[in-house]
């Protein structure tokens, strides 16, 4: 199995943030499959960014700790950097290359600091690429600083066996758009990358073949979401600026075609509150939002959860509390997404656990609303959101195929009297729209009668508590297994019994040993009944979430009884790697009961 | 699907009486409320209006009881909330006539940002506003239209906070039809109702509305017919050149101009200001090629999606 890791980074707004993108792409094309992520601090320009693509012939889903190649032409990603008062502002990435590994930096960087002895070090003289290059296109070698990562990226490629012509090709198709100058400019700078390589004699670490072309898309998460809103028929999408979940609406708005109106108010009270309201009208609306917008929106989606309107919210959740870690990952908003607002109200939390489930379980987030007709939370991270991949074609088709919509009860010829909150046997009324032409209806955040006229009597209370709070049973027994959880292994067999969820999924999918099962929950709430039987027969069982509250434990403990008795938590804001995570799994093994780990 | 057609030919004929819900008016004897609740059951009748395809929208608080009271689809939203509902419906569904009523304390005070921000976008809403100068259902404290040192029943001192002008801010912020008038004159009431529901644009009316048990002193229908007059008959606040910008500036100043003269004890009615043909943002979402969601088919017979992905894979392709 080729397993590669790839790795480069600099200052943020330098140019070095399409890197990842190009790399990507450029293997995907030479045949392989790449999982992308980009880490980065909140900032526009100047803080350190970074960027990993793990290249296989197999279709990888997490990344290690460790990479084969990295390249930097700055010296503060080699050695790190430190604030005025010497406190660390991060460490920069010499510890991050596998032994024996290769690390490329620019030739004014003293090397003799570099205090690794098992890496093998080359120098790249990145200024005079960019004056050469100049020269040869007629240009002011300022104009050309911004192709620095075509440098990192070209040379790279050409150091993995990528043909020439197959880098000059995938430049001049990706910056097709631009214009002649550009395209030029960059193929210049990569021509001259490659023949520095070659000139100082810079060993490959690695000669990939060519692979059979694969149909494959570059998909990132947040584009993932995206999709499953357009499969889904979303119609309007409302959203207020915020880290990570702004890159959702921003794809779907340069995508006129999908339909979809985007929207953009004055703040997430507006944005929650217009969703409800095209909700209202039979349209399938959604939000895109990140945790501080989450907790915003609580009133409203407990005005959808009395008044039994099918709103979809999506929360790329992101280093909380407060504003935490605008632009670092965390699994933190688990307790508050099933307990979103004041009061009791039926509602269902969903987490897709990798980027082809940020679409179909995003889709799916639809039928539900509508289905129940209640809040659907879909918690997605920016684990997921910010990561790519090179995603088969035939993936997201069969999705789109699998998929059917299911607008679940609607009334057909309401008239007059017509009762929105009918008491029914399974707790769901014929749902109307605003403008049916068979009927007017009401809806009020104030208890209210079938009718949806306000009412304070006392068992009409108890009954419409009754009516929206029981729909459990109803949705675990309709909703089909597949949907609920993924089971990987055997837990009957099974010596350790992984239960998690989301972003961390695939990592720890990797990360299994002999004797391991993994219990991966897409249905959060109501919590499958599944979960119970799994646990309550396991013989040893660990938690694996991304926050130090361990809210995925609590949560099941809450429903089922069970308390977990072994955690493996991270919550410094960065994603799990497989390999710490294949440690944490072999220290609970060992016995230990609380395992936190720290990677970069 | 387009603006113009919002008000339909109503079958059967609607009245006053089949207007009216059989949910309880638990409004107090003499609220203005009542008035303004009969006031627009006839611009209803009048703007000839299809109940089906008329939405009315509220906050909370007392006049946010009203569309339980009206036999046209009802939303009971949050405290200060309704403007963007309202959007949201209107931009979901551009068929649907969406009428707002709400309070001061919601739309002047905790739902102020909404109501500022709506003028940005003048989608085709009417926000009928019910002005007494307190929150009423919490008993009586101030809301942000009392005048400071003004001392109403809720409160143990004077009001020792200022008064918005909100239709000075609507008319900065962008609405494009801007009146006042009051609880008490059904007349003058139904007339703007009217003006207002089919103005095509964001519509903003003030109703001073009498609050017999909190604000009776202040808001009584005698202390409106002596302190509340129509806009002078040689004032005209409506642009006659739509295309004309020094016009609709004018015209605006004109109304800004006319509301700082004003005194707590001197109010005017009337319409301060409109102008036809600003684009509403349906207008806008459709030069950019965006139908309404609802026109757009979104499955086949068998429930499967009919998103049309090639595009999307197109640029995603590599």
């Amino acid at each position: 199995m080729v397993d590669f890791g790839w790795m480069t980074g600099g200052k943020q707004g330098g140019g070095i943030d399409s890197a990842l993108g190009l790399f990507s792409r450029m293997l995907m094309k030479y045949g392989y499959y790449t999982y992308g992520y980009r880490e980065y601090f909140s900032n526009i320009k100047g803080m350190h960014s970074f960027f990993t693509v793990r290249v296989s012939d197999k279709n990888v889903r997490s990344l290690g700790s460790l990479v084969d190649l990295a390249i930097f032409f700055d010296n503060e990603s080699v050695f790190g950097e430190k604030n005025p008062s010497g406190e660390i502002v991060h460490d920069g990435h010499i510890r991050d290359i596998k032994p024996n590994g290769m690390m490329i930096v620019d030739s004014k960087t003293d090397v003799s600091k570099i205090p690794r002895k098992d890496i093998k070090v080359f120098q790249m003289d990145f200024d005079s690429i960019i004056n050469d290059s100049a020269k040869e296109v007629d240009a002011k070698a300022s104009e050309l600083m911004i192709s620095k990562n075509v440098i990192c990226v070209a040379a790279s490629a050409h150091l993995c066996g990528l043909p020439t012509q197959q880098i000059e090709e995938t430049l001049r198709e990706l910056f097709s758009k631009k214009s002649e100058d550009v395209v030029k400019m960059n193929v210049t700078v990569a021509d001259k990358a490659i023949k520095y390589v070659d000139d100082k004699k810079i060993p490959k670490p690695i000669t990939l073949q060519l692979l059979p072309k694969k149909d494959l898309l570059y998909m990132e998460g947040f584009a993932a979401s995206a999709l499953g809103k357009a499969i889904a028929g979303c119609k309007m999408q409302v959203y207020y600026p915020i880290t990570p979940a702004s890159d959702e609406s921003n794809f779907i708005e340069v995508h006129p075609e999908l339909g979809i109106r985007v929207i953009q108010p004055e703040s997430e009270l507006a944005v929650v509150a217009m969703t409800t309201g095209a909700a209202l009208t039979g349209v399938r609306s959604s939000l895109s939002t990140s945790g501080p917008g989450l907790s915003l929106m609580a009133e409203t989606t407990t005005w959808a959860g009395i008044t039994e309107t099918p709103l979809v919210l999506v929360d790329h959740q992101r280093g909380a509390p407060a504003t935490g870690q605008p632009t670092r990952t965390e699994q933190a908003d688990l307790l508050f997404a099933t307990h979103i607002g004041h009061g009791d109200y039926g509602k269902i939390v969903v987490a897709p656990g990798s980027i082809e489930e940020s679409i179909s379980v995003t889709a799916l987030a639809f039928n539900y609303a509508e289905k129940y007709q209640l809040p659907v939370i879909v918690l997605g991270e920016k684990n997921l959101s910010q990561a790519s991949v090179g995603m088969d074609k035939a993936v997201v088709n069969k999705i789109r195929e699998d998929y059917r919509l299911d607008r679940g009860k609607l009334v057909k010829e309401g008239g007059v009297g017509y009762k929105r909150y009918a008491f029914t046997p399974d707790n769901v009324s014929p749902r109307a729209v605003l403008g049916d032409p068979t009927t007017i209806m009401w809806a009020t955040g104030d208890e209210h009668d079938e009718r949806g006229h306000i009412s304070e009597e006392t068992t009409n209370r108890n009954k419409m508590m009754e009516k929206r709070t029981q729909k459990d049973g109803l949705i675990l027994s309709q909703i089909p297994k597949e949907e609920k959880f993924n089971l990987f292994g055997d837990p009957a067999k099974a010596d350790l019994l992984v239960v998690g969820w989301g972003g961390p999924s695939m990592a720890v999918i990797e990360a299994l040993g002999n004797g391991m099962a993994f219990l991966q929950l897409k249905l959060i709430e109501p919590l499958p009944n599944e979960v119970k039987e799994l646990l309550s027969k396991a013989k040893r069982v660990v938690c694996i979430e991304q926050n130090i509250g361990g809210q995925l434990r609590e949560h099941i403990a809450s429903k089922t009884g069970i308390v977990i008795q072994n955690q493996i938590l991270k919550y410094n804001g960065r994603p799990m790697r497989y390999d710490e995570v294949r440690d944490g799994l072999a220290r609970i093994m060992k016995g230990e009961k609380r395992v936190v780990l720290n990677a970069y | 699907m387009n603006e113009k057609n919002i008000a339909p030919v109503v079958t059967p004929p609607l009245t006053l009486a089949s207007l009216t819900s059989d949910a309880i008016n638990d409004w107090c004897p003499g609220c203005a409320d009542s008035g303004i609740v009969l006031a627009l059951k006839n611009a209803i009748v009048a703007a000839g209006l299809d109940l089906k395809k008329t939405v009315s929208i509220s906050g909370i608080g007392c006049s946010s009881k009203l569309p339980h009271l009206v036999n046209v689809n009802g939303v009971h939203t949050l405290h200060g909330r309704p403007i963007p509902f309202a959007e949201g419906i209107k931009l979901a569904n551009p068929e649907l006539t969406v009428i707002i009523d709400s309070g001061d304390g919601d739309t002047y005070g905790i739902g102020a940002g909404h109501f500022v921000s709506a003028g940005r976008r003048n989608v085709n809403i009417k926000l009928f506003v019910h002005n007494n100068g307190v929150y009423a259902l919490t008993k009586g404290q101030a809301s942000p239209t009392l005048p400071e040192g003004r001392k109403v029943k809720g409160i143990p001192e004077p009001n020792i906070n200022g008064a918005l002008s909100p239709l000075a801010i609507a008319i900065l912020a962008g609405y494009t039809f801007v009146g006042r008038t009051q609880g008490y004159n059904l007349k003058e009431q139904t007339d703007l109702m009217v003006k207002a529901i089919k103005h095509k644009g964001l519509a903003l009316l003030d109703i001073q509305q009498g609050c017999p048990t909190y604000n009776p002193e202040f808001t009584n229908a005698a202390w409106f017919s002596q302190h509340l007059h129509p806009l002078p008959s040689d004032y005209n606040g409506v642009v006659s050149n739509p295309t004309d910008m020094d016009e609709v500036n004018k015209k605006k100043l004109q109304a800004i101009n006319t509301l700082l003269n004003e005194t707590t004890e001197s109010l005017n009615t009337g319409v301060f200001f409109q102008w036809e043909n600003a684009d509403t943002f349906e207008d806008r979402l459709i030069k950019r090629g965006i139908k309404p969601p609802l026109t757009q088919v979104i499955s086949d017979k068998d429930g499967k999606s009919t998103i049309d992905l090639s595009k999307v894979f197109e640029e995603l392709s590599v």
